[in-house]
């Protein structure tokens, strides 16, 4: 029971984030909404302090959360409308004024507030010029079309290894290319890779990786091509080695080929 | 993406939607008031319920097309002629709505002539209002649209879309990694009682924009704009009607969200950051929705009309998300309490209740996976 207190606790300061003084606002304009104006008691508050004390409820979290809402049980605070509530204090902060000009400057003055104890979506750490129609990393294009390129027969699909910053972004563009491992890598669908993907995400990883391993498991997979990140990984020629040729080099990346 | 692609997107989120949600507008448009400002209400509303209807057939059909293996090009054409029948369907009760109107013209006009607001200021005041919150909007969905924000979800989002599209196949390979896969594994096994990705795949398909255009570029561009749509029926809602008090509102609701990335987990962030994907739409879209209508069911219970769309929320809040089914059917279990307590109706809490049939049925789907999807 302790555990869920906590687990529950983490997850809504997890929610709440760097949010509370929204989450304030929203208090105060319940409470003082609430004050003589039974309809906005039982419209407003009381379906929020339901959500909440069931949200709060460690067995609820036990029983149900858990084994039925397991990863998303935070959602359940979607239903507390705080957007939604600050809103309508927001106006009726407004409605107070009778003439246009002040309720113009109060309207102001409450959006500056809402803005300076918020923090803004639309900055640099969230937003940054889009680099083709896609929205994806035009490198993972400039390899795919490469790769896609040699594809003579339609129905087969070279399963390739690409580096971490492709996983994810790769078979957005196409499944002309099948992945060894996707994001799986660092556990999504599956927990964990299988051993002989795993030995080779391991050397992906790595700067300087085992290119001798590396191609032993890759051969393994049948893996059909190879794209090192030539800023990242050094001593990766030495794979001509055992068994796969240098094929291309396109925006950074150096794509090997199997040759045997 | 040329003219055409765009045109056909305007008809899948705008004249479809509109067309489709004319079914409604006998029911929506009781009192016979053909007002300006109604009629902008009236359209607002066929304009989200059409969408959400659109989402609801979806949710339909796709489930059993699914589980019986059929062609993603299947299920689009489908789709298409449903949603064509529902659009003829919804323009013919256009057309009823609008002839019981001009039969009953003079009394009500004398009616609306009371209630029309006069002041001349006032309008202008209003209008300003309108202005700030359409060019806020416009301004939101711009920058989402036009900058590029990476979310490694979409590696298995886009990539289901992409092989619907690609391949004619509905999740039957791992999108992450392209190999098949037994879909009974952890995050996809929600795939398959939520099916939003093919939606997406089905705007994809009868566009003819790649998916992930489609998901990144072009979604945000319409979706945002919608979803302030269903904030803004809230408000009107919540305001009785008052354009002034709903414009105010909906300015202060964009600054919220605008500036409400204190945690990834808001509805702000989903909101103003991954619209394309079913959970981020459906808090952005239907939870305002769903409480837009419980508050109305709060204030009416008796109202079928509420209820009818309630349900059909619910079903399109299935196609979204795992989390959508839980949630709609929670707000609907809270609110047809509250129901309960206020208005001491049974039968009415009980109406309420059943509304979310849709969202039980496929969270057992969801619970008793080997028994619905026979597949291996």
């Amino acid at each position: 029971m302790a555990e869920w207190c906590i687990e529950i606790r983490d997850m809504f300061l997890e929610f709440v984030g760097s949010g509370w003084l929204h989450w304030l606002a929203a208090v105060i304009v319940l409470a003082a909404g609430s004050i003589k104006n039974k309809y906005f008691r039982h419209k407003f508050l009381y379906p929020i302090v339901f959500i909440l004390a069931v949200f709060f409820c460690p067995p609820v979290y036990g029983t149900i959360g858990i084994r039925f809402m397991n990863g998303m049980y935070w959602r359940m605070l979607w239903l507390v409308p705080i957007t939604v509530i600050i809103g309508y204090g927001g106006v009726k902060l407004c409605m107070r004024c009778k003439s246009y000009a002040v309720k113009a400057v109060v309207l102001a003055a409450v959006s500056v507030a809402v803005a300076l104890s918020g923090k803004p979506v639309f900055s640099q750490d969230n937003y940054y010029p889009a680099q083709n129609i896609y929205q994806i990393p035009q490198v993972t294009i400039d390899v795919a079309d490469v790769i896609i390129s040699e594809i003579t027969d339609e129905r087969v699909k070279p399963y390739v290894v690409v580096p971490d910053e492709m996983l994810c972004s790769m078979r957005q563009y196409t499944t002309k290319i099948r992945l060894l491992y996707g994001r799986d890598a660092y556990a999504y669908i599956f927990n964990e890779l299988p051993d002989t993907e795993a030995a080779v995400h391991n050397e992906m990883v790595k700067p300087q990786p085992d290119v001798e391993t590396l191609a032993k498991y890759a051969k393994a997979n049948n893996v059909e091509y190879i794209v090192f990140n030539s800023n990242y990984h050094v001593g990766i020629s030495d794979i001509e080695m055992h068994g796969y040729a240098y094929f291309k080099s396109v925006s950074g990346y150096d794509i090997y080929r199997k040759s045997e | 993406m040329n003219l055409l692609n765009k045109c056909i997107l305007v008809l899948l989120f705008v004249v479809l939607p509109i067309l489709v949600g004319g079914i409604y507008s006998p029911m929506l448009l009781q009192k016979k008031n053909i007002m300006f400002v109604c009629l902008c209400k009236l359209l607002i509303q066929t304009w989200l319920y059409g969408l959400i209807t659109m989402f609801a057939v979806m949710q339909l059909i796709a489930i059993p097309m699914i589980a019986q293996r059929t062609a993603f090009s299947l299920l689009v054409n489908v789709w298409s002629a449903l949603v064509a029948i529902l659009a003829v369907a919804g323009t013919t009760a256009y057309i009823v709505v609008f002839i019981k109107n001009k039969r009953c013209t003079d009394k009500e006009l004398e009616f609306r002539e009371g209630t029309a607001p006069v002041d001349r200021k006032r309008i202008a005041w209003i209008a300003a209002l309108g202005v700030i919150f359409v060019l806020m909007t416009a301004f939101q969905a711009r920058v989402a649209s036009k900058y590029q924000h990476t979310d490694d979800d979409d590696a298995r989002f886009v990539a289901l879309e992409l092989i619907a599209v690609e391949n004619d196949e509905m999740l039957t390979l791992n999108p992450i990694d392209g190999y098949p896969m037994y879909w009974n594994t952890g995050e996809v096994k929600k795939d398959y009682t939520s099916p939003w990705t093919m939606y997406v795949a089905a705007c994809s398909r009868i566009s003819g924009i790649h998916p992930a255009a489609l998901s990144h570029r072009m979604l945000p561009m319409f979706m945002i704009p919608i979803c302030y749509l269903a904030y803004l029926l809230l408000g009107l809602h919540m305001f009785g009607d008052d354009w002034e008090k709903t414009f105010i509102f909906m300015i202060i609701v964009s600054v919220v969200n605008m500036f409400g990335y204190t945690s990834t987990h808001t509805v702000s962030s989903l909101l103003l950051l991954r619209i394309w994907q079913g959970k981020a739409v459906f808090a952005g879209l239907m939870i305002p929705v769903i409480l837009d209508l419980l508050y109305r069911l709060y204030d009416n219970p008796g109202s079928a009309a509420e209820k009818i769309l309630l349900f059909v929320s619910c079903m399109a809040s299935s196609l979204m998300s795992g989390g959508g089914i839980v949630i709609s059917a929670m707000a609907v279990a809270f609110y047809g309490l509250i129901v309960l307590i206020r208005h001491k109706s049974i039968k009415n809490t009980v109406l309420i209740w059943l509304t979310c049939t849709p969202c039980v049925v496929y969270s057992l789907c969801n619970v008793f996976w080997y028994q619905v999807f026979k597949i291996s």
